[in-house]
């Protein structure tokens, strides 16, 4: 863990030493995150490209990201390990370009469904914490202990938001959509409905 | 609740969850959260309310928010590893040669010295040179014009010119 000691100002200001001690403390954090990362991809060998990556992003435009770290809001170590998966993700997006192969795009547009009219559902339908709980329970398909670690809540909150956003959507359909059948409507919003409905 | 009533109650469920997301993902485009924001949220510092591009982001992408959030997690709680010292030797290399601010600014006046101060000097002797210059030839101009005037006005050998001579030649 890199200690809450470590200044940033002499840092900025060009001290070699602070650069020197900085390194020391935050290589390995910028490391572990690379390498899972990479791992994950199967491109384990080139953490430490990713890592001398993260270090460039650091130091261009005179500490432009350093600078903009708040010690107030969060920890200098999740701070960095924030900074070094998303390297490491921008850098498998830039591999990812190149050896795509061409023949999936087809398979792709054949897989997409027709454009047809959307239901009129609002933005505000659920709250922004409701909406992430429905999408990793009903497309991640992920459990509730799984969702409340992610989440870094309890499974009782995921239990409780998911049991709200339910409750919600149910009276939304059958308000909205009583033809449907109350709960029911949910079936009909698979096939989304066409504009002379 | 048997198996096959939960899984249509599940599927209902998912169904009524697909059609909001996709009004969500039609509307807005939630992008990846900023680091510090994204940091803070993962060290439980936020409230509902600062949290929700956080959980917006994990709603519109949820398999690309769980992973990234899952080696978020998982690295922060793994022990940090030894870094080579080739690459540590690296990263030192890459401090940016910046000069130290107000000292380094003393240091380099300092040892700049010498050529400052000749600097001075040439551009002093360059002043001073024109002013001299300028000064001798404004003084050379008047005794020139003295002795033209006590020229005209010296009878010389007997002849001597009044200025009614030259009115009325």
């Amino acid at each position: 863990m890199v200690s809450h000691d470590i200044d940033i100002a002499p840092l900025i200001a060009g001290d070699k030493e602070a650069w020197d001690s900085f390194t020391r403390h935050a290589a390995p954090i910028v490391l572990a995150a690379a390498r899972r990362t990479l791992n994950r991809a199967g491109r384990g060998d080139e953490t430490e490209d990713v890592v001398q990556q993260v270090f460039e992003r650091l130091c261009r435009d005179d500490f432009r990201l350093l600078r903009n770290y708040d010690p107030g809001r969060a920890g200098l170590s999740t701070w960095l390990t924030v900074i070094a998966t998303s390297t490491a993700l921008d850098h498998l997006r830039r591999l990812r370009r190149f050896p795509e192969p061409q023949e999936q795009l087809p398979e792709m547009v054949e897989e997409s469904p027709p454009q047809e009219d959307p239901l009129p559902i609002p933005r505000n339908l659920l709250t922004p914490r409701q909406a992430a709980i429905m999408a990793l329970l009903y497309e991640e398909e992920r459990d509730v202990q799984e969702v409340a670690e992610l989440l870094g809540v309890t499974p009782q909150t995921v239990r409780s938001a998911h049991h709200k956003a339910i409750t919600r959507l149910r009276a939304y359909f059958s308000e909205e959509f009583p033809e449907l059948g109350g709960d029911k409507s949910a079936r009909r919003s698979v096939a989304p409905r066409s504009k002379e409905d | 609740m048997s198996r096959s009533r939960w899984s249509e109650s599940f599927a209902e469920e998912k169904a009524a969850w697909l059609a909001v997301a996709e009004a969500l993902r039609r509307d807005e485009s939630a992008g990846e959260p900023d680091p510090l924001l994204l940091a803070a949220w993962i060290e439980g510092r936020l409230d509902e309310t600062e949290a929700a591009p956080v959980e917006r982001w994990i709603a519109t992408d949820p398999a690309g928010a769980a992973s990234r959030i899952a080696i978020l997690r998982s690295s922060l709680a793994e022990e940090p590893p030894a870094v080579p010292q080739s690459l540590l030797m690296r990263l030192r290399a890459m401090a940016p040669s910046k000069s130290h601010a107000p000292a380094a600014g003393i240091l380099i006046f300092w040892y700049r010295l010498p050529q400052a101060l000749a600097f001075a000097a040439a551009v002093t002797l360059g002043v001073f040179g024109a002013y001299g210059g300028y000064e001798l030839g404004m003084t050379t101009t008047r005794v020139q014009e003295q002795v033209e005037v006590a020229a005209l006005e010296s009878p010389v050998g007997g002849f001597y010119l009044t200025q009614e001579d030259f009115f009325f030649e």
